[in-house]
């Protein structure tokens, strides 16, 4: 596709004319570097359960201008938020968004000046430099010193696909100051083929705090590659919830920094799998300083000919003394042709730790369903009950109020025999 | 070597920090260094091995040519030194084979003065607690015990180059079934080049009558050790083999890439156990022996049990992944290890527990302690596979550290392809506390004895699985290892 002369490459070519100007260096060295990596095959470590051979072939667009239809707005918006910034096939909406809060700005039009990623722990990874070379636009938020967002704002990204396959990304560049605190709710959802490839960078100041969750909601014909990346300095919090309910491959990649001492990452995950969905989470949590703590629990519920992988790590370096970091993956299998993979890793190099991981992997437990079908409740019901009593426990830690409804009501949807289960009963 | 081995010997055994290192001289038929064709050739014409045998070697020679040599688990702090395949000799026996021992009473006394620096007296154990030794000194078997009683009880126990001559049938069913030739770099290595090592065969319904047992010793300069052992229990019987390794002091690096087959039949049972410490380097991380043994059992037929029990506190590298494939319906995989790692040495080391049949289960134990500057990673795999209804899993590792510059690494990986299965992985890291050696001290306990105790509290769930006079060789091999870590 591309050669070697960056000046030449039709991809950059394509997305020159699509959005009638040219590239800027940054990311004509990011398509040049997308390539000189090559497109991911399973042998390597990193995608041993990620099978992208069915989508190598596929050329990809950058994705036209499209309209968001007034269905995908009522069926993906989140009430309770703050505000809402729609986005549309990579570009910003303005007519279904509300106005900008203070300090948020839209990428777009000063995307040549800003840096994009100069440190990106992704620099091996095809799909962060595919998302670099395609990114339009995006969101910075810059949140001063001290100052408190009330509610959350909802970035909400919809695909509007039509006969060509597209590619798609936004760059949502987040930076936390001191002692300040922020909500972000990230939304991917839409129709038709597409690859979407988001990237997150957040920065947190010295006890700041940031509540972060991306709710991927694709379609089935979307293929949905993301990275997260953090960076905390001393004090500070940053919370992070990956829910994947939707799309064919929904896969996460979360490098997240401990950088100065004292601070907290907690990063959660919860992945709904039906059909042949792929739910594909691959973390790695930098104890880079001292007395820091972090958690990443990551659950998969897995129905169909569905498959989730978790591979987590924990890098303690040499120093960073008093850490404590726990890991958890809990896999539900509902049916027979479900399966899971788990790699949870540990690499520690100082005494002073205490690190845990665990990982679970089993069926409905016998004896419960028993339990609930003694007291007259239908098994559909006792298994949703059981399903939904599983999920819960990542849905009730999300630290956004809104989104725990949404997530609530979506994850009930989605159960079958779930609507005898009364709301207020699992309510949030 | 020095011409007079007595004050070498002394002077060695004076040494604290390594107070099993020393040479035995004795005159040894040693091919030069090298690999190629000839070389195979010429082992297998030595030990006068059949055609099919020597045709196999060269096949896994072949294809060993053709593969990588792997190079993943090297931790920071540790200086790789690459192998030269070509400056390895690759056969080396003692001289005098002509009149190679009948009984202990022939075997040489230099020999026997070598066993009782290590603590184990052949006689003694043997008379105590009623052991068969097939000691392997160097590459080929000088002495077998207890071969008579074995006999009555129908069980063959010998060495490899016996077991080709007199059960070639047996070995060319069995040879290579578990751990194929062409398996990995070093398994394929060992195919094509190896020595010696022991057979045993359990037939059908025989307990065997005793604990069966080998011990290893590096000996010659510049010899790669390349055993293969391969045990077969067939239906109903059960065995416990034991295995223990102690090296010379050296300052090159030498490899070992041993092979161990076990197969398991129906309602059969191995335990396998071993004790390894071989010479680990200098404090200073200058030579120790690379050991990169591939194990694996196979429960062949239905409720089978194959147990490894490890204590590994030797070697400045080990990679060693004793393994369980879990055919037979019913079957049972077990791994109990303890790794201890000081000064610079990195064990690697884990399990693959492989689920075909119907409730099929495993557990795994494993305990790593680092020190000084050691590293020590757990790296295993737990496979269900869509057949294995109702299999079950349980893995725990733990690790402990001692001292700011060690290091802790767990690299499980568990692959669930069917439902009704239960698999769980814990792991948990810690240190030893202040608190803890405080309290000790306190009670008139010293530093070195807290350590000592906290370390064996800690490994407990390991030692229980070991037979008794080996368990006690492990507590005393981690407090000797463990000198001067702590305090």
């Amino acid at each position: 596709m591309c050669t070697d002369a960056i000046e030449t490459c039709p991809l950059c070519d394509a997305i020159e004319k699509l959005s009638e100007r040219s590239m800027s260096a940054q990311r004509r060295e990011a398509c040049h570097r997308m390539h000189a990596i090559g497109w991911p095959n399973r042998k390597l470590e990193a995608w041993r359960y990620c099978n992208l051979k069915d989508i190598e072939s596929t050329q990809w667009h950058p994705a036209p201008l499209a309209a968001l239809s007034q269905a995908d707005l009522d069926d993906f918006a989140i009430d309770g938020t703050a505000a809402r910034l729609v986005f549309v096939n990579g570009r910003f909406d303005p007519t279904h968004s509300s106005l900008l809060p203070e300090g948020v700005r839209l990428l777009g039009p000063l995307i040549d000046e800003t840096p994009l990623d100069v440190e990106t722990p992704f620099a091996d990874d095809y799909f962060a430099a595919m998302s670099t070379a395609l990114v339009e636009d995006g969101v910075i938020i810059d949140v001063p010193a001290g100052v408190v967002l009330p509610g959350s704002i909802h970035i909400m990204h919809i695909t509007e696909g039509g006969c060509d396959p597209i590619a798609m990304t936004l760059r949502i560049l987040i930076h936390v100051g001191p002692s300040a605190r922020l909500g972000v709710i990230e939304t991917w959802a839409g129709h038709g083929t597409a690859l979407t490839t988001p990237m997150t960078e957040a920065h947190l100041d010295e006890d700041a705090r940031l509540d972060h969750a991306r709710l991927i909601e694709e379609s089935d014909e979307t293929t949905h590659l993301g990275t997260i990346a953090s960076r905390q300095a001393a004090g500070s919090t940053f919370e992070s919830a990956i829910l994947s309910v939707g799309g064919r491959i929904a896969r996460t990649r979360v490098h997240a920094s401990l950088d100065g001492e004292g601070g907290h990452a907690a990063i959660r995950g919860l992945g709904m799998g039906t059909d042949s969905r792929h739910i594909d989470n691959a973390l790695n949590v930098m104890h880079a300083s001292p007395a820091c703590t972090s958690r990443e629990y990551f659950k998969n519920l897995l129905d169909g000919d569905s498959t989730a992988a978790f591979t987590g790590r924990i890098h303690v370096a040499h120093g960073a003394q008093q850490t404590d970091a726990v890991q958890a993956n809990r896999n539900l299998l509902l049916s027979p042709t479900a399966r899971s993979w788990a790699r949870p890793q540990l690499e520690i190099y100082a005494d002073d730790v205490k690190c845990t991981h665990g990982a679970t992997t089993g069926e409905i437990e016998a004896e419960a369903l028993f339990y609930l079908l003694a007291r007259g409740i239908p098994e559909a019901t006792a298994r949703s009950l059981l399903a939904w009593a599983f999920v819960a426990e990542v849905v009730d830690e999300v630290p956004l109020p809104a989104l725990r409804k949404h997530m609530a009501r979506r994850m009930l949807g989605m159960l079958p025999g779930a609507e005898r289960l009364d709301e207020d009963v699992v309510s949030m | 070597m020095p011409d007079d081995p007595n004050t070498t010997l002394d002077q060695w055994a004076e040494r604290s920090d390594y107070k099993w290192g020393f040479v035995t001289d004795i005159d040894a038929d040693t091919l030069p260094p090298g690999l190629n064709e000839e070389v195979i050739r010429v082992i297998s014409a030595r030990k006068q091995e059949p055609e099919w045998l020597l045709q196999w070697r060269l096949g896994a020679y072949a294809k060993w040519k053709e593969m990588t040599e792997p190079a993943w688990g090297n931790w920071p702090d540790h200086d790789w030194r690459p192998i030269d395949y070509q400056a390895i000799s690759y056969y080396s026996a003692p001289k005098r084979d002509e009149d190679r021992p009948k009984s202990l009473d022939e075997v040489d006394p230099k020999l026997l003065e070598t066993y009782e620096k290590l603590g184990i007296p052949l006689e003694e154990r043997a008379a105590l607690a009623g052991v068969a030794v097939d000691a392997v000194f160097d590459s080929v078997s000088v002495a077998t015990t207890f071969r008579d009683t074995l006999k009555e009880a129908g069980v063959i126990f010998c060495s490899f180059s016996e077991a080709v001559q007199d059960y070639p049938e047996l070995v060319q069913k069995y040879l290579g079934k578990v751990v194929s030739r062409t398996d990995n770099f070093f398994a394929a290595l060992n195919a094509a080049v190896f020595t010696d090592g022991s057979f045993a065969y359990i037939p059908k319904g025989v307990r065997c009558p005793m604990e069966l047992s080998t011990y290893f010793r590096i000996n010659q300069m510049n010899t790669g050790q390349f055993e293969r052992t391969l045990i077969v229990a067939d239906e109903g019987s059960y065995v416990s083999y034991l295995e223990g390794c102690t090296a010379p002091q050296r300052d090159e690096n030498q490899l070992h890439a041993a092979v161990v087959e076990l197969i398991a039949m129906e309602d059969a049972e191995i335990k396998y156990s071993t004790i390894q410490n071989w010479y680990p380097g200098d404090e200073n991380g200058v030579g120790g022996i690379y050991n990169f043994v591939t194990k694996r059992g196979l429960c062949a037929g239905d409720r089978s049990h194959v147990s490894w029990t490890q204590v590994e506190t030797g070697s400045a590298m080990t990679w060693k992944y004793p393994s369980c494939i879990l055919k037979g319906d019913d079957s049972v995989g077990e791994f109990y290890s303890v790794a201890l790692t000081n000064n610079y040495q990195q064990a690697d080391t884990g399990t693959k527990m492989i689920h075909l049949g119907k409730r099929t289960r495993s557990n795994v134990v494993s305990k790593g302690i680092s020190a000084g500057r050691g590293h020590n990673t757990y790296r295993g795999l737990v496979k269900i596979l869509s057949g294995a209804e109702h299999a079950r899993n349980y893995t725990q590792c733990d690790s402990m550290l001692m001292g700011p510059d060690c290091g802790a690494h767990t690299f499980p990986v568990i692959e669930v392809e069917n439902p009704t299965s239960q698999v769980e992985h814990e792991a948990s890291t810690s240190k030893i506390g202040e608190d803890q050696i405080f309290y000790c001290n306190q009670r008139g306990i010293s530093n070195e004895d807290a350590v000592s105790m906290i370390v064996n509290g800690f490994c407990r769930e390991v030692f229980a699985e070991l037979p008794m006079e080996f368990a006690v060789e492990a507590k005393a091999l981690l407090s000797v290892s463990l000198e001067d870590s702590v305090g």
